[in-house]
């Protein structure tokens, strides 16, 4: 099986609309995953059917017992992360800054702090309305351990397209370059990075590539709004052609990708027919 | 007063309106600007400071001293994230999974167990007149993205300052730990279903911690009402409409200020600011 991993370092790059209608282009030979589970927003477009939905459980969290509790504050000054606070007479956990980390309920000299198992969000398997494979997720508000449901998601699509015969996963990845990132690259084949003609999007696009090259992942680019600035163009060819990435097409600042947005179309269904022949060059390149 | 800018989403203008807005600002009051994006910090691309200074920040992990290690394995069995294992005669210590909870060096029974140190990335301090700036920069490969914004926060200024907070994206913990320490929110959202969804995973969010806020719509269109629709029923206030034109983007594209180069963009930036200084204010009393 291939895994594509689309990247962007930056966002609001085009990439989830890409991703989307890449997922289209695939015509069912690709089970789609959406791995960026604090904003996902794939299901927007795919209106997934039949979902069939799974809690997932990651990391811990602190509570205590008031009943055992001498309010010492062992555990407000032990605790690294600020998640402990003395509020109304009592020691009160932060849920939020809580890291799961344990440490205050091995040192509570009364034994009053239990761990939990926290829920982190769902992840849910589907068939999106063009009826291909679709496994996404949703963060609980709040919640922490995006990584570990990054990894979840993908490990049970990947299970998926194994049972099912599906040879490419095409996976919607996170913004950034960090925890959520490194998660998604164990077992990628590709990454498809898809960069913007600005600053920002160069600036950007150095940085997840030297966390490509760090993983050592094949990759190739697109340069989406390549006519917005042709000198930052030019820069970003000249980057990856010593960076050993092809550029493999360059899409036109259009509008046609907020308008297929406002109307929750795909590119694919939006009907400029050069957008849609570049995601099907796009597509075929990915695919060989 | 700390305004943290913040969207949800990727994309939708939070670096733009951070800087175009701590700058027009800063030529009245002393602001200082912490870009919190610290896996893609690019505040800088737009305020170039010649004086910069750089300080790597690093954060603990566990130094084993095997002369007195007795491999018992206490410290293996109590660290939550696996980040250190311990062998027959060998303790091996994964410096990226380490969380810096000090747990192990707390329970270690022999004390076998000192600070250690790893790079997790840097802080740079930049000034101009009356604006700095200040940047996190994470280290590529390395996961401390909380730690790290963490740590930027703290770079306090001396006097009484307007402090703004470009935040991450998304609404997990490293946005959380920006805005655990903002005052007031300010939401930048774009009136597209990606932009309204993710919109309301931030202000769900924010309900939940008890934050005030308010909206810019960035990509703005004539007719098109899907983020102030939204602001009208969860009563949050829409503070400046910023218009969807290409010559704004090609401006961003550029690494330059909107509100030096597109005209009327530094009236809006002003009345912006006085709006948001109002609602603060009003906040306050």
């Amino acid at each position: 099986m291939k895994e594509i991993v689309v990247l962007s370092g930056k966002g609001g790059t085009g990439k989830t609309s890409i991703t989307a209608a890449l997922g289209v282009a695939a015509g069912g030979q690709a089970v789609v995953v959406d791995c960026d589970v604090d904003a996902a927003n794939l299901h927007i477009l795919y209106q997934p059917q039949n979902e069939q939905v799974h809690e997932f459980y990651s990391g811990k969290l602190a509570v205590i017992d008031y009943k055992t509790c001498s309010a010492c504050g062992v555990c407000e000054e032990k605790c690294r992360f600020d998640a402990i606070q003395f509020e109304d007479g009592r020691y009160v956990i932060d849920e939020v800054s809580c890291e799961g980390c344990s440490v205050c309920s091995h040192l509570c000299p009364e034994k009053a702090i239990t761990m939990i198992e926290n829920k982190t969000g769902n992840w849910y398997q589907s068939r999106s309305r063009f009826n291909h494979w679709f496994v996404h997720a949703r963060l609980g508000i709040g919640q922490e351990n995006s990584g570990k449901l990054v990894s979840k998601v993908k490990q049970e699509a990947k299970k998926l397209a194994e049972t099912e015969h599906i040879p490419y996963l095409i996976v919607d990845g996170p913004p950034g370059v960090g925890c959520p990132v490194i998660s998604v690259f164990s077992g990628t084949s590709h990454v498809l990075i898809v960069t913007e003609a600005t600053r920002s999007g160069l600036h950007d696009l150095k940085r997840l590539v030297e966390l490509i090259d760090f993983f050592k992942a094949a990759a190739s680019c697109v340069i989406n709004k390549y006519d917005l600035n042709e000198t930052i163009t030019r820069e970003i060819e000249a980057f990856c052609r010593a960076h050993r990435i092809a550029v493999i097409n360059r899409i036109p600042y259009n509008g046609i990708f907020s308008a297929a947005l406002r109307n929750n179309q795909t590119l694919m269904e939006a009907g400029d027919p050069m957008i849609i022949d570049k995601i099907n060059e796009i597509w075929n390149h990915l695919k060989t | 007063m700390i305004v943290a800018i913040a969207s949800g989403k990727g994309g939708t203008g939070k670096t733009l309106l951070a800087t175009n807005l701590a700058h027009i600002a800063g030529e009245q009051n002393n602001v200082r600007l912490f870009d919190l994006d610290v896996e893609e910090p690019n505040d800088h691309l737009f305020l170039k400071f010649e004086n910069q200074s750089t300080e790597a920040v690093k954060n603990m992990i566990p130094l084993v001293d095997e002369s007195l290690c007795t491999y018992c394995g206490i410290c293996s069995q109590i660290c939550e994230y696996h980040a250190i294992i311990t062998l027959a005669d060998q303790v091996m210590v994964f410096p990226e999974l380490c969380h810096s909870c000090y747990g192990c060096l707390e329970l270690c029974p022999e004390n076998a167990i000192s600070e250690g140190f790893k790079d997790i990335g840097t802080i740079t301090k930049a000034a101009n007149g009356k604006l700095s700036l200040v940047t996190g920069r994470l280290r590529i490969s390395e996961t401390a993205t909380t730690a790290l914004i963490s740590r930027t926060q703290k770079v306090l200024p001396d006097s009484e300052t307007l402090q703004i907070y470009d935040a991450p994206p998304g609404t997990s913990c490293p946005f959380i730990e920006t805005a655990k320490r903002a005052d007031f929110i300010l939401l930048v959202a774009e009136p597209t279903p990606f932009g309204l969804h993710d919109m309301d995973l931030v202000v769900q969010t924010l309900r939940q911690m008890d934050k005030p806020m308010a909206v810019v719509v960035n990509k703005s269109e004539p007719g098109n009402t899907l983020i102030e629709d939204y602001c009208m029923e969860k009563n949050i206030a829409v503070l400046a409409r910023i218009p969807l034109r290409d010559d704004i983007a090609r401006t961003y594209a550029t690494g330059d200020l909107i509100i030096d180069k597109i005209p009327g963009m530094r009236y809006l930036f002003v009345e912006l600011l006085r709006r948001l200084i109002n609602e603060t204010e009003t906040m306050r009393s």
